[in-house]
């Protein structure tokens, strides 16, 4: 704690670790100048080489050392000017650190094991650890494409190191450009940034898939782009449980997406699971979307449920009006409350391209499908301090100047006319 | 032995220090014999056994200058009579209080001294007695022969340095009939007047000062020292720079130099030492100035 709070405090601690100079100097000083009782047979001797008229018990004059405590004073100023302390910042203040969990994060770095996304997190984590606001309370900040998450903790979650089943997209930057905040990317964002901190890993463009469709892959290298038959084709399952209206919409939406069907559950890409208990005694549940609304018995949900695959991504795409869950889902998976009789109303065109999305957003991309602006180069490493209690990157003290600013040149200053009065008053 | 571990107002003579003064006493009976022939200074004396002549020296009383050889030769010389056997030696030491200051203490050095000259003087024929205070009391004791070495040292072990008596009480004790007086301390609660005053014909006095190193030359590990006098518990801070150290010098000096004057012109004899000096070179310094 109390690192932390020098660390605040000033702009190079271990400048402080000079203060044991003026103490060390002082106690020397003292201890040489401290009155030493000692027996002597010539006391008269010295009472005439002293001048000074002895008297009994009276205490007798001590030479106090002036010049020794200005000069104390200016090793002081001196130590603390060379720490540089920083204004207002004697409290741990919060830093955010927003990683960015878009696909081009989770590509090797210049081509060896470490991706780009560790390179970045090393960065960041060397100027939590170096820089200036070393003390500062970190918060993680992701963007999950709605809305920003954030996580206490030294380390970012482990999730986040994870590539998402489901490609995310980069943060809004210029939401997210405040002072205090620190980006974690590869490629420094286009848009302006006045605030905010960066560490960029930067990185060399990274060749492979770009884009999948039909049974074909499309492959971005240095000859550019090409085609080629994909390994593994794409499948849906769908349980019988689901209501029978929206298997069959799967299965045509599969048709027209060139996505195969699969009895096998755990080989599937997708899987359409109904509810695994009865309905609950109670009647229809009515819920509306998009144009189109439909009322069904409708049980628990079972393996995906609301509360605990939140975690994990998944997200109510219906409810009911009570707030019951209907329809939940998340890459790869789309759990569905209702059982039949489902009766559709309104326009089945509606419910149509409502689902087709639906499907579309859960259905995850073959693996290794990057998009082909995400494998772009990515420049240089980059950091950059932000203002205020931003980034404290390795670069951060030379871009603020060594110390703190105005009070190390005044601190600075008065060290210096310490150490001359010092000098005058010795000689 | 270690002088630091011990009591220092205690006398202490180490198991080395007897051989030390036999070594001592047969080197010096040996010098003296050959000196009478050339008229050794302090073996010298009133005495009327004529033993040569020697070249005058500044100090030298006229009445001793051989006419006749500075007729024949236009140079001075004084005749040397030898003392006499028998003769009677006073040996006043100091144990006041200050005589346990020093490394080693200034008591212990003087007692050594005092030891040398009684046996060399013994070794001459002289009857010697030493006093000193013990408990605020005068004490003295006698020297007939070598073989009372061990109760001598006994006799001087039991001494202490304390109190404020100093030499000053024991003057009286002097007895009327004394061939040689020999005043063993600082001395630094005597007059030089007080010195001079116990000579008289046929009487030599020997001033022999003994002071810790610190006193002749203030170390400067420390810049404020407090002065403290163990004989009258006054206290003098001092700031303890160049300045007062050189001024400090000068004093002593000058002191020192005041006591050699007035005793010279007195034809008193005067030497001061460190008590860091070994005692034989003391003792060689009174008995060959």
């Amino acid at each position: 704690m109390t690192a932390a709070l020098l660390a605040g405090a000033f702009a190079w601690p271990p400048g402080l670790l000079l203060l044991a100079i003026p103490a060390a100097l002082w106690i020397a000083v003292r201890r040489r100048r401290a009155p030493r009782r000692e027996a002597t047979g010539t006391l008269e001797l010295w009472r005439l080489a002293d001048g000074a008229a002895a008297s009994r018990g009276a205490r007798a004059r001590r030479r106090r050392p002036p010049g020794l405590a200005l000069l104390c004073a200016s090793l002081v100023c001196g130590a603390l000017a060379l720490a540089g302390p920083r204004r207002g910042a004697a409290t741990p203040a919060v830093r955010r650190l927003l990683l960015d969990r878009s696909p081009s994060m989770y590509l090797p770095w210049n081509g060896g094991d470490a991706r780009r996304i560790d390179r970045a997190l090393d960065a960041a984590r060397a100027s939590l650890r170096d820089g200036a606001g070393a003390g500062d309370e970190v918060r993680w900040v992701a963007w999950d494409g709605e809305a920003f998450v954030e996580r206490s903790g030294a380390q970012p979650p482990a999730a986040w190191l994870r590539a998402p089943t489901a490609p995310l997209p980069p943060p809004p930057w210029e939401r997210a450009d405040r002072a205090g905040w620190t980006w974690i990317t590869d490629a420094a964002p286009a848009v302006g940034r006045r605030r905010a901190g960066l560490c960029a890993s930067g990185g060399a463009a990274v060749g492979g898939p770009v884009a999948y469709h039909d049974g074909v892959r499309t492959v971005w290298d240095a000859g550019g782009l090409h085609g080629e038959p994909a390994a593994e084709a794409r499948t849906l399952f769908a349980a019988a449980e689901v209501p029978r209206p929206v298997r069959e919409l799967a299965r045509a939406w599969a048709a027209a997406r060139g996505v195969g069907s699969t009895e096998d559950p755990s080989a599937a890409s997708l899987r359409l699971r109904g509810s695994a208990a009865p309905p609950a005694a109670g009647g229809v549940v009515g819920a509306e979307r998009d144009g189109w609304s439909a009322g069904g018995p409708a049980g628990a949900l079972g393996a995906v449920t609301h509360d605990a695959q939140r975690a994990e991504g998944s997200e109510t795409w219906l409810a009911a009006p009570d707030g019951r869950a209907l329809v939940v889902w998340r890459p790869g998976s789309i759990e569905v409350a209702w059982r039949d009789p489902l009766e559709v109303a309104g326009d089945p065109a509606a419910f149509a391209v409502s689902w087709s999305a639906l499907f579309d957003a859960a259905l995850p991309p073959p693996a290794g499908i990057v998009a082909w602006a995400e494998r772009q180069d990515a420049g240089a490493p980059l950091s950059a301090p932000g203002t205020a209690r931003a980034s404290a990157s390795p670069a951060g003290s030379g871009a603020d100047g060594v110390g703190g600013g105005p009070w190390s040149a005044w601190l600075a200053g008065l060290a210096c006319l310490l150490a001359v009065a010092a000098t005058r008053l010795e000689a | 032995m270690s002088e630091t571990a011990r009591d220092t107002t205690r006398i202490r003579f180490p198991p080395s220090f007897v051989p030390r003064l036999q070594r001592l006493v047969g080197r010096l009976s040996a010098e003296r014999a050959r000196c009478e022939g050339a008229g050794g200074g302090a073996l010298e004396g009133g005495g009327d056994e004529f033993v040569g002549h020697r070249a005058w020296r500044p100090g030298d009383e006229l009445r001793d200058l051989d006419w006749n050889l500075l007729a024949r030769f236009d140079e001075p010389f004084v005749r040397v009579h030898r003392r006499e056997a028998g003769e009677r030696w006073a040996l006043l030491l100091d144990t006041s209080a200050s005589m346990g200051l020093g490394r080693p203490p200034k008591l212990q050095r003087a007692a050594e001294v005092a030891s040398g000259l009684a046996f060399v003087g013994r070794a001459a024929g002289a009857h010697v007695r030493l006093h000193a205070m013990r408990d605020g009391e005068p004490v003295s004791r006698g020297l007939r022969s070598p073989a009372e070495l061990r109760g001598w040292l006994a006799f001087l072990e039991g001494l202490r340095a304390a109190g404020t008596g100093g030499l000053r009480p024991l003057l009286e004790r002097i007895p009327a009939r004394c061939e040689r007086v020999f005043l063993i301390g600082d001395l630094f609660d005597l007059a030089p007047a007080e010195a001079i005053a116990l000579g008289r014909p046929g009487r030599g006095v020997d001033v022999v000062r003994v002071l810790a190193p610190r006193e002749l030359a203030p170390g400067a590990e420390h810049l404020q020292v407090e002065w403290l006098d163990p004989e009258t518990g006054e206290h003098l801070d001092v700031a303890l720079d160049g300045d007062v150290r050189r001024r400090y010098e000068r004093v002593l000096a000058r002191h020192l130099e005041d006591w050699r004057a007035t005793c010279a012109r007195h034809r008193v004899a005067h030497g001061a030492w460190s008590s860091a000096r070994p005692f034989e070179d003391l003792v060689r310094g009174v008995l060959f100035r």
